[in-house]
């Protein structure tokens, strides 16, 4: 018994598992290239990301190893816990003092020397949550007193927080996502039309509101009228991705990141990467989340029960809602939005909690 | 319950999936858009972004007179030059640097503030104030060697040399005609730079393989100097409002001087109007006035219209043509002029009856041959051509006129060029200013040949017209004031009304006055424009140029070592037994000269035995006037021995 339940336990399915590991190491390799010359600069030790981003990658294995052998059940016991859990994070960063303020938000609380982003781990037990109750209404989805209201009062509230950050593009992409998961649990078109026009004002007016929006949007509308200031960050990784043309300028090579383009190791990490190894780079990279992400829908799809099929999709449209929105932005097809491109960009949180999502997805796929 | 039997669930989530590729696929093509397509432009915007290629200054060539003597060379001077993003304390800075270097300080505040990572505080300055700035010990700021043009003789030729801006390039005259030969080589070295603006790679200096060359000039400076004091002095007397000499060589067209007054300082060349830094002697275009009828001379000689002694009757001074009636500046005109008086005394009527006789046909072929209205090719950018009415468009009363140089325009340097085809036995050359180009070691790479432009009257019209302008010059001649004493001088006045723009009549206040001539008349060496803008008080050629013609023509004879002609013209008798010997050019009769042993002086002129002597090296000792009759030592002693040669003349019988 024991031996087999060893078997069991390394049995991975490695359609999803290997371009899942490739991502991770390509985005050690690209953080290195990325930040050496900032961390030489900011911090005088140039491996000082990769050490971090090295140690976080081997904690969130460790923690997709553990989420991939935790007996099914415990998810749906963990749901409400964890749902609360979050829910009180996104509380206490609010809380002056306790949330870390970087750049006028704060998103970030400080726990045993390393801040943690509680809107990563509420993306995942919103999914949770969601895949729950969307598989316990069952039929009833279509009402929209059953199906509609109560996830958008969830979901609404965790967004009201996110928002009060303020960071409306994790509310932007959490909006989007849980348009996509209503859609595919049952809601009536009509409903979501509706949902989507009501909701519009509202996005407006935010956007409106807050001055650095506003000049986002124009930056993103007009990226080359004003190269130096507001289209600075944009142009730049425009130039990184002309500069890397098909193949790149080789590995390291990126002159972008000499300061040029901002941020080189989270968000623009792409463009780096597009400039060091060009198209082709670029493509592997999109092609290896496209594995993922459809691999992702084809065990929602093999899933044993529904709740496993919504909490698998929901995991797999959270990444690659988020891996076209990052991608989009550096493209420039997106207005600027500060969103990581996962299991690549630095950042901790958000390889930990992306690591933890696949190992769900490992789960599932071991259980049909 | 497993998804697999909710075929509607699949569904959706089949379409979430094609939204998703499709997804990739827009990001795909974005990516070829930019990484392939639009490749190019973004790369060269990106490498001009943190790509600066930096352009050293190389040295301009210098620029010689035909003596050697430096008329332009480039200095080393340094330059201070700011890195704005290592300047903490901009405000502290800009008052420090303000204060020492005396300009404003809101300037020099801007200019720090600047988002460029190298910006230049002054170029070029003075060595005492760079020597403060360094004392300051400024954080950020830095200089550098970099080279400046000079132009030690200041005024002198400075419209010819014309100038070199801050950029080494060539902005006038023949800085810039010559630009691409005395710029250099251009040496760039290409620093790429971070955002921060620290440089992170240097490329090596790269040149473009050009030499640096000199120029030699055909000038010469002793006589461009003096052409101009006595230029400038004329303008002050005559009050006039400009004034324009030109001196050339008479056989090679080698410019020796270009006078232009008031003149600049190209070493401050931006203190000046750009007007003044024009060269007027090949971009002012006047009316000759009647210079012009040394040329209707030659025309008429040349085509056999007309002999020398040939009579017109000069309508005793009112000549009506058309509803124009022409005057003669002498009271009361003249009756019978020889076409000798007519130039000497300068009858308009005279001219006109002669120009009637030429036709204005020929007389616009020959004019046109004399080089009117076309650029003489000299080697400067913006020579103008002047204007000669063509025939069919000529008007009766303009070719009339066009005799005594009214409605025609020329330069100075045409004027000058087509008295020199007289002088040159009928040859027009083209002017030049460049005898030699020589590279960095002083050697030769280019020399400047004299080039025939074409023959405009045959040699013999061209000894006839010579003699004649040469009574222009005597007692009885307009142009006597112009005469050299120990020279024969031939040459024309001219006085002509200027156009007044706002009437578009003559004016009565307004003339240009003129003389053009060479010296010596049998054998010319100098050919001599003296131009005078609007002199006030009298404006006759002859009385306000002449006398500058003879002053700057005495003195650079003499510079040049052009002996005096000791047989003077100084009476009819003496002149018809030593006939002006037209023949004898540079290329007839050379003389088979064994050279090594003295040759045999006897039978020839003082200025033969000096030229010949002189070709072997040796000093002449002159005795008496006339022929040679002896000589000391003898001839065929070997040259090897001796250093001094004493040759008697004694006047023929």
């Amino acid at each position: 018994m024991a031996i087999d339940e060893i078997k069991e336990n390394f049995r991975y399915d490695y359609f999803l598992l290997i371009p899942t590991l490739l991502l991770v190491a390509f985005g050690l390799v690209a953080i290195y290239s990325a930040s050496s010359f900032v961390a030489e600069h900011k911090i005088g030790d140039s491996y000082y990301y990769l050490k971090r981003q090295a140690m976080f990658s081997l904690a969130g294995l460790c923690i997709m190893m553990l989420a991939k052998n935790i007996p099914a059940t415990v998810y749906r016991k963990l749901v409400y816990p964890f749902l609360l859990l979050s829910f009180s994070l996104l509380i206490v960063v609010l809380v002056p003092g306790v949330g870390v303020k970087v750049g006028g938000a704060s998103r970030w609380v400080r726990f045993a020397g390393y801040s943690f982003q509680p809107s990563e781990l509420a993306k995942l037990s919103l999914a949770m949550y969601i895949a729950y109750s969307m598989a316990k209404k069952g039929p009833n989805m279509s009402f929209f007193s059953k199906g509609v209201f109560p996830h958008l009062v969830v979901a609404g509230a965790f967004m009201v927080l996110i928002l009060l950050q303020p960071d409306l593009g994790t509310v932007v992409i959490v909006g989007t996502w849980l348009l996509i998961m209503l859609f595919v649990g049952g809601v009536s078109f009509f409903h979501l039309v509706g949902i989507v026009l009501l909701s519009m004002p509202a996005l407006f007016w935010l956007i409106w509101r807050a001055d650095y929006r506003l000049k986002r949007w124009w930056a993103f509308l007009n990226p080359w009228q004003d190269p130096q200031g507001l289209g600075f960050q944009i142009v730049n990784s425009f130039l990184a991705f002309g500069s890397g043309g098909l193949f790149g300028v080789g590995l390291g090579n990126s002159k972008q990141k000499l300061f040029y383009l901002p941020e080189p190791h989270t968000d623009f990490i792409l463009s780096i990467i597009a400039e060091e190894i060009g198209f082709i780079g670029v493509s592997a990279v999109v092609v290896l989340f496209g594995l993922v992400v459809l691999r992702g829908i084809q065990i929602a799809l093999n899933a044993p029960d529904l709740y496993s099929t919504y909490l698998a999709l929901g995991i797999s449209t959270f990444l690659g809602l988020q891996v076209l929105i990052n991608i989009g932005v550096v493209m420039g097809l997106l207005p600027t939005k500060g969103l990581p491109l996962p299991l690549i960009s630095y950042g901790g949180s958000s390889l930990m909690i992306s690591l933890l999502g696949i190992g769900i997805l490992l789960n599932i796929s071991s259980r049909r | 319950m497993k998804v697999r039997e909710k075929k509607w669930i699949r569904f959706r989530i089949y379409v979430v999936t094609f939204f998703f590729v499709g997804g990739l696929g827009i990001i795909l093509s974005r990516a070829y858009q930019l990484q392939v397509l639009e490749r190019e432009r973004l790369t060269s915007i990106a490498l001009a972004g943190y790509r600066d290629v930096i352009r050293l200054p190389s040295k301009r060539g210098t620029i010689y007179d035909r003596e050697g003597h430096e008329l332009a060379v480039s200095i080393s001077v340094d330059s201070i030059y700011a890195r704005p993003a290592l300047i903490k304390e901009k405000l502290l800075a800009s008052r420090k640097l303000a204060r020492t270097l005396q300009v404003k300080q809101s300037k020099i505040f801007r200019v720090l503030n600047s988002k460029r990572p190298f910006v230049w505080l002054v170029r070029r300055e003075e060595p005492d104030k760079v020597k403060q700035v360094k004392s300051l010990h400024l954080e950020g700021v830095g200089f550098t060697k970099e080279s400046r043009r000079y132009y030690p003789g200041k005024e002198i030729a400075a419209h010819v040399l014309g100038f070199a801006g801050t950029d080494h390039k060539g902005l006038e005259g023949l800085e810039k005609a010559y630009d691409k030969i005395l710029r250099g080589p251009e040496c760039r070295l290409v620093q790429m730079r971070d955002a921060l603006g620290r440089p992170f790679y240097v490329s090596r200096v790269v040149s473009d393989g050009r030499e640096t060359h000199d120029l030699v000039l055909t000038i010469d400076k002793d006589v461009q100097y003096r052409a101009q004091q006595a230029l400038n002095a004329a303008v002050a007397k005559t009050k006039s409002k400009s004034g324009q000499c030109v001196i050339v060589n008479a056989v090679s067209g080698e410019v020796l001087a270009m006078a232009v007054s008031p003149s600049f300082n190209p070493n401050v060349f931006w203190k000046y109007h750009s007007y003044q830094w024009r060269n007027r002697t090949i971009t002012d275009c006047y009316e000759p006035g009647s210079v012009i009828k040394a040329f209707l001379l030659g025309a008429a000689l040349d085509s056999g219209t007309i002999s020398p002694d040939m009579k017109f009757y000069c309508e005793k001074g009112e000549y009506r043509v058309g509803r124009r009636i022409i005057h003669d500046h002498h009271a009361g005109g003249y009756d019978f002029l020889s076409v000798r008086e007519i130039i000497a005394f300068s009858s308009n009527i005279g001219a006109v009856k002669i120009g009637e006789k030429l036709g204005y046909e020929r007389f616009y072929e020959y004019l046109r041959k004399f080089g009117f209205g076309r650029k003489t090719g000299i080697d400067l950018i913006g020579e103008r051509s002047g204007f000669v009415r063509p025939v069919e468009s000529a008007k009766e009363i303009e070719k009339a006129t066009i005799c005594f140089g009214q409605g025609m325009t020329a330069t100075s340097l045409q004027l000058v060029m087509a008295m020199a085809a007289i002088a040159n036995r009928g040859r027009l050359m083209r002017p030049y200013l460049v005898r030699e180009i020589r590279d960095e070691e002083g050697k030769v790479i280019r020399k400047t040949p004299p080039r025939l432009v074409r023959r405009v009257i045959s040699a013999e019209t061209a000894s006839k017209v010579a003699e004649i302008l040469e009574h222009v010059v005597s007692k009885e001649g307009t142009g006597s004031l112009a005469a050299i004493e120990g020279y024969r001088v031939a040459g024309k006045t001219g006085t002509s009304q200027k156009v007044d723009p706002r009437t578009r009549s003559y004016s009565n206040q307004k003339y240009v006055s003129l003389f053009v001539g060479f010296v010596p008349v049998d054998r010319p060496k100098l050919v001599i424009l003296v131009m005078l803008n609007e002199p006030q008080g009298n404006r006759y050629g002859g009385v306000v140029a002449a006398p500058v013609f003879r002053e700057v023509g005495a003195w650079s004879l003499n510079h040049l070592g052009v002996h005096p002609q000791l047989v003077l013209v100084k009476n009819k008798e003496e002149k018809q037994k030593f006939p002006s010997r037209p023949d004898r050019s540079l290329e007839s009769k050379v003389r088979e000269i064994n050279p090594d042993f003295l040759p045999d002086f006897t039978g020839q002129t003082m200025r033969d035995v000096l030229r010949e002597a002189r070709s072997l090296g040796l000093e002449v000792v002159l005795e008496g006037t006339g022929l040679a009759v002896s000589q000391s030592p003898k001839a065929g002693h070997p040259l090897g021995k001796i250093s001094k040669v004493k040759v008697s003349f004694h006047p023929p019988i």
